[in-house]
C-alpha cells in the first residue's frame, strides 16, 4: 500500500483519527506519519491517546481532524476522468477508476460502507453463493492481516486487534517496525 | 410479446404463494454488475451500448433461465409504455427517461429482469411474492452464475464487484423487502421504528423507490451497506428486520382492535364500500383505501380479497397502467373516473367469483 499523502513511499503505519462522529483512516509512510503527529500535536495540543495505542504498536491513534490529505490529482488511464469530476457527479467512468483513485476512493467507501474490503461472491464461483461469508477465515499474509487490524481497531475490538498486532510482529521480517 | 399482452395482465409471480398474513407484499433482489471491457454509464457510447446489448442478449441466450425470456429496447417504446415497465417494477424510472441505447429482458413470470445500460451495464432483479427474499435471492444469483460465465465482469479481489455508484461496490446486491405497515403508521410508532432502521444501516423508501412516497402505508426497506458485509449476512439481516417488523405490526394491529375495535372495523368496512362503489378515485384515495382494506384482510374482518388480488389491483390502478388500457391519454380527471370503474369492475368479479 503506498501512502495517502506522499503517494510515494510505502505505507507502514494506519492512522486513525477521531472527528466528533466520524473515524478516518490513512495510511502513512514513516516519514509523513512523523510530519502528521507532529502536526496534529500543534493544531489541537492533544497527544496519541494512551489507551488506544496499545491496540497495536503501528497504529496511532489521535483526536481532532486530520487536514489536506491530497485528493488525487492524476486522472484515470481508463477514461481520463478526473477525482474533482468523479466528486462533482458521483459515478466513476469506468473499472480502472478504482485502480486510479485508490486511496482517496477506498476512504470515500469505507465513509459509505463502514468497510474497504468485500466479502462474498466472485464472478463465475457458482459455488461461492451458496458458501458462507469467506471473510469468517482467519487472516493470513500481512496485507490481509494489517486489514483484519484495521477492522479490529475501528470497531473498537482492541483485544483482537492486539492479537492480530501481535501475528503481524511474528511474520517474517516485521522485526524492526 | 407485445406490451399489449401485459397491461390487461397481473405479473404473474404475484400469484406465488405470498404471504397469508397480507403484511409483507413481495421481495426484491438486485445485483449490479458491469462489462470489465467497456466504460461506465457516465463515459460509454452509444455504439459501446450497442456492443454491451449485444453481448448481453447474446449470454442471456445461452441460459437456461432467460433463453426465451423478452426484450425491449426502450427506443422503440414510447413514453406511456416505458411508464408501464415502471410500474411493473421491471425497470426504474431512470432506465425509462434517460438517453443511450438500453432495455430490459425478462422472462415469461416477470419474477427475472435484466436491464441494460442503467447506471451499470446489468442490473439483475429477481421478485418473489410475499416473504420469498430467500426464494428472490436464491434466483437472481442464479441468474448471475449463469450470465457470469459467458460474459467478463468488472471485479476486484479486494473490492469485489465494480459499479459506476460507490455506493454499490461490493457485493452489488441490494435487497428489499415491500411491507404494509397500517397499525404502526395509526399508533404512531412509525417513526420509533425507522430511526431503528437506520441504526442497523437498513433504509426505508416508498414503493416506487428513491424519491417516492410512502403511499397507502407501505415501505420499501433495503440494506444500504454493499461492501464488507457478505450477501448471505445481508439476506439473513433483512429476514430477520422483516420479521420483526411483522410482529411490531402484529403487536400495534392487536392494541388497535383492543382499545378501539368499532373505530377499526368501521374505517375498514367505509373503504371497501367505497372501492366497491366510488365513480371517482384519486390515485391517493386509491392508496388509502387499499390500505384499510388490505388491513381488514389481515385481521380477518375481511374474507375473499386475496392479497395477490389487491397486488395486482394496485399495479393496474397506475397511471400508465389506465392510460394504455385507454388507448390514448386521459386527462386526471378521466384518470380517476376509470381508476373507480375499474376498481368496481375488479371488486365485483372478485367478491361473485
Amino acid at each position: 500500500m503506498i501512502c495517502d499523502i506522499c503517494n510515494e513511499n510505502e505505507a507502514t503505519i494506519e492512522f486513525t483519527a477521531v472527528a466528533g462522529n466520524e473515524k478516518k483512516t490513512l495510511h502513512l509512510c514513516p516519514q509523513c506519519s512523523r510530519q502528521e503527529s507532529e502536526k496534529q500535536a500543534d493544531a489541537t495540543g492533544t497527544k496519541l491517546t494512551p489507551g488506544k495505542v496499545t491496540a497495536a504498536k503501528n497504529v496511532n491513534v489521535v483526536i481532532g481532524h486530520l487536514t489536506g490529505t491530497e485528493a488525487q490529482k492524476s486522472p484515470c488511464t481508463g477514461c481520463g476522468m478526473t477525482y474533482e469530476e468523479f466528486r462533482k457527479i458521483g459515478r466513476l467512468g469506468c473499472p480502472q477508476c478504482y485502480e486510479a483513485f485508490g486511496p482517496s476512493l477506498r476512504r470515500l467507501l469505507k465513509r459509505i460502507h463502514g468497510s474497504d474490503a468485500h466479502v462474498g461472491r466472485g464472478p463465475r464461483s457458482p459455488e461461492a453463493g451458496s458458501q458462507p461469508a469467506s471473510g469468517a477465515a482467519a487472516p493470513q499474509g500481512l496485507e490481509e492481516l494489517r486489514q483484519a487490524l484495521h477492522a479490529a481497531v475501528d470497531a473498537e475490538e482492541y483485544e483482537r486487534a492486539a492479537e492480530i498486532r501481535d501475528r503481524i510482529a511474528q511474520l517474517p521480517g516485521q522485526e524492526d517496525e | 410479446m407485445k406490451l399489449d399482452s401485459l397491461i390487461r395482465t397481473a405479473p404473474s409471480w404475484m400469484s406465488g404463494d405470498d404471504d397469508a398474513s397480507g403484511i409483507v407484499i413481495s421481495c426484491r433482489a438486485r445485483l449490479a454488475r458491469n462489462l470489465a471491457r467497456f466504460p461506465f454509464a457516465s463515459r460509454i457510447t452509444q455504439q459501446q451500448q450497442q456492443e454491451v446489448i449485444d453481448e448481453v442478449l447474446a449470454a442471456a441466450k445461452t441460459s437456461r433461465s432467460m433463453r426465451t425470456a423478452t426484450y425491449f429496447g426502450m427506443s422503440v417504446l414510447d413514453g406511456n409504455e416505458r411508464r408501464v415497465l415502471v410500474e411493473r417494477h421491471l425497470i426504474s424510472p431512470a432506465l425509462a427517461d434517460e438517453k443511450g441505447e438500453r432495455g430490459v429482458l425478462f422472462n415469461q413470470d416477470e419474477s427475472l429482469s435484466v436491464m441494460i445500460n442503467e447506471e451499470d451495464h446489468l442490473r439483475l432483479q429477481a421478485i418473489s411474492p410475499g416473504t420469498g427474499g430467500r426464494e428472490a435471492f436464491a434466483a437472481v444469483c442464479s441468474l448471475d452464475d449463469e450470465l457470469l460465465n459467458a460474459v467478463e465482469c468488472a471485479h476486484d479481489s479486494r473490492l469485489g464487484f465494480l459499479t459506476a455508484c460507490p455506493t454499490n461496490t461490493g457485493t452489488g446486491l441490494r435487497l428489499s423487502t415491500l411491507i404494509h405497515l397500517p397499525a404502526l403508521v395509526l399508533t404512531e410508532d412509525m417513526e420509533r421504528v425507522l430511526q431503528g432502521l437506520g441504526q442497523l444501516s437498513f433504509t426505508v423508501r416508498g414503493v416506487y423507490g428513491e424519491g417516492s412516497n410512502a403511499a397507502g402505508n407501505l415501505f420499501q426497506i433495503s440494506n444500504q451497506a454493499t461492501l464488507g458485509p457478505s450477501e448471505e449476512s445481508i439476506l439473513e439481516e433483512l429476514i430477520r428486520i422483516t420479521d420483526q417488523l411483522i410482529e411490531f405490526e402484529r403487536e400495534a394491529q392487536q392494541s388497535l382492535t383492543k382499545e378501539a375495535r368499532g373505530q377499526v372495523e368501521d374505517k375498514v368496512w367505509r373503504a371497501f364500500g367505497l372501492l366497491s362503489h366510488a365513480r371517482i378515485l384519486t390515485s391517493q384515495e386509491f392508496m388509502n383505501l387499499l390500505s384499510a382494506v388490505r388491513l381488514g384482510c389481515t385481521l380477518g374482518l375481511v374474507t375473499g380479497l386475496p392479497s395477490n388480488f389487491l397486488n395486482h389491483l394496485m399495479i393496474a390502478t397506475q397511471p400508465s397502467h389506465l392510460r394504455a388500457e385507454a388507448g390514448r391519454s386521459l386527462t386526471p380527471a378521466e384518470r380517476d373516473l376509470r381508476r373507480a370503474d375499474l376498481v368496481r369492475e375488479k371488486m365485483s368479479e372478485v367478491m361473485n367469483s
